[in-house]
């Protein structure tokens, strides 16, 4: 899996849960920038996100997501340690 | 002072010199007054809808209206030179109690409301005198409902048929003419509709909820309207100076024992405050210090000392003592020792430091600090009596009047949120003691928020702890403002949206962990753990 198609599915993802946001607006997304995304909201992206890429964030590592970038990275690292 | 409603218990002196004069009782005092048992009647209302059934926020509500409407209802036009100060106190207070409320809080409200209306009447709202009209509370209610009665019962309180057109011709003409708009409008008519049902809805929850403690506060409240719509007032005794009456200078009897009793204090005081700048300045306190014996304990007792210092210098510089020649002499012993006093206030301070820098702040911290700040503002004001030569009833009312500000400030202060954001900031600075106070002592949901940066603590044991924390007290906010959701603005707190919308920014930390699982409690067990040896 690349980094591109992994945030391709990302966005997906951002679209499932924001369908307000447009596709530039999602690749910008931060929980401060975005009003709808709160602490529930980080909830349930990341139990779709959990879905498409089958895979379990640790939970101590939420906090540190905050904005669609930071999740990007978070994966595209995952996916490395695993590869 | 008009005496339409209320009644002046004069003091024998002024009643003896009256008697040679008789006058009649004024039958406007007798007549009903039909609008103050409106206002009662709508304040009982106001009662049961927003403090019986509603909360805080409602309670606040409540006391404002009773402000506006027994303001309406009273015929008083005097003023007392600090009516606008109460009213100020009154309406921050009221403001308080609608961001974050507590039972003190309204009862601070009210004893204020209730030196508000005192004000009103004319006289100077000092404390012992507006305690002294909310005892005679009952008096004045019995008396104020006799009048009705016995009005209604010799039919002076029949109203002229005008009188009646006056409010009712109005009232008709609005109805029927609003009738005849609404009937022309079917969106209106439903509006009403609607607002009816949610009438007849609340009417339903009010009988299906209602309880005899209920009969017991309507009760309470219309007295208490009553009563302060027709005040009994005790006009106060002056306290003119001490010397008014006195024309003669005299030796005292007693101006050796005072001046040596004043020798011996200013030496025992040099003596000790030595000894407390030896033992208890500028060092390193050894592990197993004994700080509350020192600092919690031994900062009481100091205050005790400066509270007595403020009574012997109030006996010792007394009326007859004042008139004596040789007071002067007297007066400089008393400056040098009140010095002394002062430095002891400064030790005292000193040792609530010490105490604070070992384990944090807490709210009793914050009224000794309160406590000491009165006492020093107390003994100020004997000095200030001595050299003005006022009266003792000055002083004990002024004394009265700094400890009443005392509470007012303390019950308004967000203390919660000072004594957290100390605690957090010692902590982050590198200090772990005060992370005690966080386990043992009660945090206001307003103080919730300044614990977030403990998130960031190097420390993962004050961490954790903290992370278990905020979820179970984060549930509990939640639950709190669901409440407010179900039981509308009455029951509003805005010291919890604020901090619901602060904690969010860090809710991931916790939002996951369940407040009642056994991870969370061992988190907070061993946080406990660790932090009580700084207990």
């Amino acid at each position: 899996m690349t980094a591109s198609s992994i945030r391709s599915q990302l966005e997906e993802c951002f679209a499932v849960i924001f369908p307000d946001l447009t596709a530039e607006e999602i690749s910008t997304a931060t929980m401060i920038s975005v009003e709808a995304w709160d602490s529930l909201g980080t909830l349930t992206l990341v139990s779709v996100v959990e879905e498409m890429f089958d895979f379990q964030f640790e939970i101590n590592d939420l906090p540190e997501l905050v904005s669609f970038e930071l999740i990007a990275q978070y994966l595209e690292i995952r996916h490395a340690k695993a590869a | 002072m008009d005496s339409d409603s209320q009644h002046i218990v004069a003091v024998p002196e002024q009643i003896a010199a009256e008697s040679a004069s008789p006058k009649s009782e004024p039958d406007s005092k007798k007549r009903v007054r039909f609008r103050e048992l409106v206002i009662a009647l709508l304040l009982v209302f106001l009662w049961d809808w927003l403090v019986y059934r509603g909360g805080f926020a409602g309670a606040a509500a409540f006391i404002l209206s009773a402000l506006a409407l027994l303001t309406c209802g009273q015929m008083h036009r005097e003023k007392a030179p600090g009516v606008w100060i109460v009213l100020s106190m009154l309406v921050l207070l009221c403001c308080k109690i609608v961001w974050l409320g507590n039972w003190a809080q309204v009862t601070a409200a009210m004893i204020l409301l209730s030196a508000y209306c005192y004000s009103r009447t004319g006289q100077t709202p000092y404390v012992f005198e507006v305690l002294e009209s909310i005892s005679l509370i009952l008096h004045s209610g019995a008396e104020a409902l006799h009048v009705h009665v016995s009005a209604i019962k010799n039919q002076d309180a029949v109203v002229s048929r005008p009188k009646v057109l006056t409010v009712l011709m109005p009232c008709v003409a609005c109805f029927v003419f609003g009738l005849i708009f609404v009937l022309a409008n079917p969106n209106l008519q439903e509006f009403l509709s609607e607002q009816f049902q949610s009438f007849f809805e609340f009417l339903r929850i009010l009988f299906r909820d209602f309880s005899p403690l209920e009969v017991v506060g309507w009760v309470a409240v219309f007295w208490y309207a009553m009563a302060t719509l027709r005040p009994m007032v005790k006009i106060a005794r002056s306290d003119a100076r001490e010397s008014s009456g006195a024309t003669e200078s005299g030796q005292s009897d007693l101006y050796a024992a005072a001046r040596n009793t004043l020798v011996v204090l200013t030496l025992l005081f040099v003596v000790y405050l030595v000894f407390e700048f030896k033992t208890l300045w500028f060092r390193e306190f050894p592990k197993g210090f004994h700080y509350s014996g020192y600092a919690h304990e031994g900062a009481a007792w100091l205050t005790v000392a400066l509270g007595l210092s403020t009574v012997c210098l109030s006996l010792i510089f007394r009326a007859n003592m004042q008139r004596d020649p040789r007071i002067r002499k007297l007066k400089r012993l008393a400056i040098a020792w009140s010095i002394e006093n002062l430095i002891l206030a400064a030790a005292v301070y000193n040792r609530l430091h010490i105490y604070v820098d070992f384990n944090g702040m807490t709210r009793m911290r914050i009224v000794g600090l309160f406590g000491m700040l009165t006492v020093v503002v107390g003994f100020v004001l004997v000095l200030y009596k001595i050299d003005r030569q006022r009266s003792f009833m000055w002083l004990v009312r002024r004394q009265l009047w700094a400890v009443a500000f005392a509470v007012f400030f303390f019950v308004l202060l967000p203390i919660d949120m000072f004594v957290v954001k100390y605690n957090v900031s010692q902590i982050m600075a590198g200090k772990a003691a005060p992370a005690v106070q966080i386990s043992v002592q009660e945090i206001s949901d307003d103080g919730l928020p300044f614990l977030l940066p403990l998130l960031d603590s190097p420390n993962k044991r004050i961490r954790d702890g903290v992370i278990a924390f905020l979820a179970k007290r984060d549930a509990e906010l939640k639950f709190n403002l669901s409440v407010e959701t179900d039981y509308g603005w009455p029951t509003t707190q805005f010291a919890r949206r604020w901090a619901d919308q602060e904690l969010e920014a860090k809710r991931l930390h916790w939002i996951t962990l369940d407040p009642s699982s056994s991870k969370v409690q061992q988190r907070w067990k061993a946080f406990q753990q660790y932090v009580y040896q700084w207990y």
